[in-house]
């Protein structure tokens, strides 16, 4: 059951470069959402018109968590906001992981880390052992908040953790993970398209969350299609909005 | 107590003015959790084809001042699915349903209305003729008047429906198209399909949508819209629907004093949906501040300058 809310902001801090951790209360939320799904943010802003899809991050005390990096217009302007503000939002939206009973390997890139930090809380609190691996670029692009607790850190320029990407950390990992493990991965579509890669030659499952650009969020436009692979070469597309944003990786064409 | 309901003759009438435009509101069963419908007059499904269509490669929408593009290349599931898997909602939806029908031949028309034409819940008919016609040359069928006169009698005499074309704003001459859809037995005219429209991004010089050239809606395109019903309104009797960057209750007065029975919304789905739900209460404020009893009577109250 989707809901709309006007949620008054309770924070707005600068957790990283450009990233920020939002919090907004949202008891109607917390009892539905599972991890993977998304709220659109309405700006009623009438020159930029599509509402602003965010995955959920994670909840505490009644407030849901949303970690967003400002990367435009409607972004910049969210990061001015203060506390009390009231935004519009409809949730939640779209699909979750499915999560398996093989151990759990949690691999997000950046700002990418906001439905795995939910997925994160909800493995703790069933206390499942998982393993989070989180990169950014430098120690200063770490989206790091006490929700997610001590994830494998790594970076490219070595500042902070392992030096290298989420991939180098995993494939170094790899030989000792628990078998049969699944990945859940959310970030830059070159790191899911290199996941989604590793999987198909080391058969391991994995599932990722995509980002398109949405004019709806609701399955009414058809504007956020992602291709799929079909038997015959024929085009197939899924919608990111209401089959997604979490895909099994083996479906998805994501090179063309 | 005021009266929203409208009356687009031949025995259709409707609760309120309001209607979805096809392609902005899916099949009609997506958000049937918002409770949406208590606000609608009715909905225009998006536009079914003979054969399921997968749609254009993407990127196929963006964002444009107070717009959007779009390039969804007509993606829907095909009549036979349509008619296997939605109606059970529309029969119990307890609202009037207008089937969209698109094609590339005249035959898939005339097929896709023949499979409809016996089903009961169908309220009426809207055709979209802003597709490529493959058997002239490509050219849309609300492009050229015979062309599109010829598809108008086709169909008509195929059903007893309410039958609605719905017109293109890219031509020259707008009128002489609409008074073929009158002189070729149509029900009524819904005007406009989206805009031609295009978007380029400066750092990667690629176009914005994947088709290059799609189509604009959103308040962009209103003034467009509203230029287009008064130029029909003045040459045609037929009742019209009038759409083009509706987003809030002042927009629909403004499209029935300028000639509209009826009005649909479109992209306002996207960024509000909650909009029809607004809407029916500005236009209650409306008709009681300005001492209106019945909504209807203000269609075509436009003044001269
Ligand atoms: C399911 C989903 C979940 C997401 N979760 C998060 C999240 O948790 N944290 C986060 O920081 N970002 C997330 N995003 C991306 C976020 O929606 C965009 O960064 C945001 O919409 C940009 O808005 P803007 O006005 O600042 O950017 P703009 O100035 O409009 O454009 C900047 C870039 O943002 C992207 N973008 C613009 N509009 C949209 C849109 N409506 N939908 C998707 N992408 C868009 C475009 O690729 C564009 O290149 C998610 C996207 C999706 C689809
Ligand atoms: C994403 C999208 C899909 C559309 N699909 C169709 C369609 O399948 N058939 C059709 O006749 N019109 C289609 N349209 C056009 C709309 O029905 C409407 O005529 C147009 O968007 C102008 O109205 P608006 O500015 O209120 O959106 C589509 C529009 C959009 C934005
Ligand atoms: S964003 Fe409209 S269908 Fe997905």
């Amino acid at each position: 059951m989707k809901v709309f809310l006007n949620s008054p902001i309770a924070e707005n801090r600068l957790i990283a470069r450009d990233t920020f951790l939002l919090r907004l209360p949202a008891l109607e939320l917390t009892s539905v959402a599972r991890p993977g799904q998304f709220v659109n943010l309405y700006f009623n802003n009438p020159v930029h018109l599509f509402p602003r899809p965010f995955s959920i991050a994670g909840f505490e005390d009644d407030h849901m968590l949303i970690l967003y990096k400002r990367v435009g217009k409607m972004t910049s302007y969210l990061s001015t906001l203060p506390i009390g503000t009231s935004l519009l939002l409809l949730g939640p939206l779209g699909n979750s992981f499915v999560v398996d009973r093989n151990y759990p390997v949690l691999l997000a890139g950046g700002v990418g880390l906001a439905p795995l930090a939910f997925l994160n809380q909800i493995l703790n609190q069933e206390e499942r052992p998982s393993t989070l691996i989180l990169g950014a670029r430098t120690a200063e692009d770490l989206p790091l908040f006490s929700a997610i607790g001590e994830p494998e850190l790594v970076t490219e320029n070595g500042s902070r953790g392992m030096t290298g990407n989420v991939l180098d950390y995993f494939s170094q990992l790899y030989p000792n993970l628990p078998k049969p493990f699944t990945v859940y991965a959310c970030g830059p579509e070159a790191m899911l398209r290199a996941i989604i890669q590793m999987a198909q030659h080391l058969s391991f499952p994995v599932q990722v969350s995509l980002e398109r650009v949405m004019a709806c969020g609701l399955g009414l436009c058809q504007g956020c299609a992602v291709k799929i692979k079909t038997d015959n070469n024929t085009s197939g597309y899924k919608l990111v909005c209401k089959d997604g944003p979490v895909f099994n990786g083996m479906e998805l064409s994501l090179n063309d | 107590m005021i009266d929203l309901s409208v009356d687009l003759g031949k025995g259709l009438v409707l609760s309120n003015p309001l209607l979805t435009a096809s392609g902005t509101f899916g099949y009609g069963d997506e958000i049937s959790d918002l409770n949406v419908f208590d606000y609608l007059g009715g909905l225009v499904t998006k536009s079914i084809t003979l054969m399921p269509r997968a749609g254009n490669p993407p990127p196929r929408i963006t964002e444009t001042p107070a717009g959007m593009l779009n390039s969804i290349g007509l993606a829907n599931i095909g009549v036979d699915a349509f008619l296997e898997s939605k109606v059970p909602f529309y029969r119990q939806l307890n609202k009037k349903v207008i089937v969209n029908i698109a094609g590339s031949k005249p035959e898939e028309y005339i097929a896709v209305l023949e499979k409809l034409t016996t089903q009961d819940w169908v309220a009426a008919f809207e055709i979209n003729v802003s597709c490529p016609n493959v058997k002239e040359g490509g050219i849309e069928f609300g492009k050229d008047p015979v062309v599109l006169g010829n598809l108008v009698r086709q169909l008509r005499a195929l059903t007893g429906k309410f039958l609605i074309i719905k017109l293109t704003p890219n031509v020259t001459d707008i009128v002489s198209l609409a008074l073929s859809g009158q002189e070729n037995g149509a029900d009524a005219l819904s005007l406009i399909n989206t805009v031609y429209g295009a978007a380029i991004d400066i750092y990667t010089r690629r176009p914005k949508i994947h088709t290059v050239i799609g189509g604009l809606s959103g308040p962009a395109i209103k003034p467009i819209a509203l230029a287009h019903l008064i130029k029909v309104h003045r040459a045609v009797s037929l009742p019209l629907i009038g759409i083009g960057g509706i987003s809030n209750g002042a927009d629909v007065i403004e499209f029935m004093l300028a000639g509209a029975s009826a009005v649909e919304l479109g992209t306002v789905n996207f960024y509000n949906p909650l909009a029809a739900r607004e809407i029916v209460a500005f236009l209650i404020k409306y008709c009681e501040d300005q001492k209106i009893k019945c909504l209807r009577e203000i269609v075509g109250q436009l003044q001269s300058a």
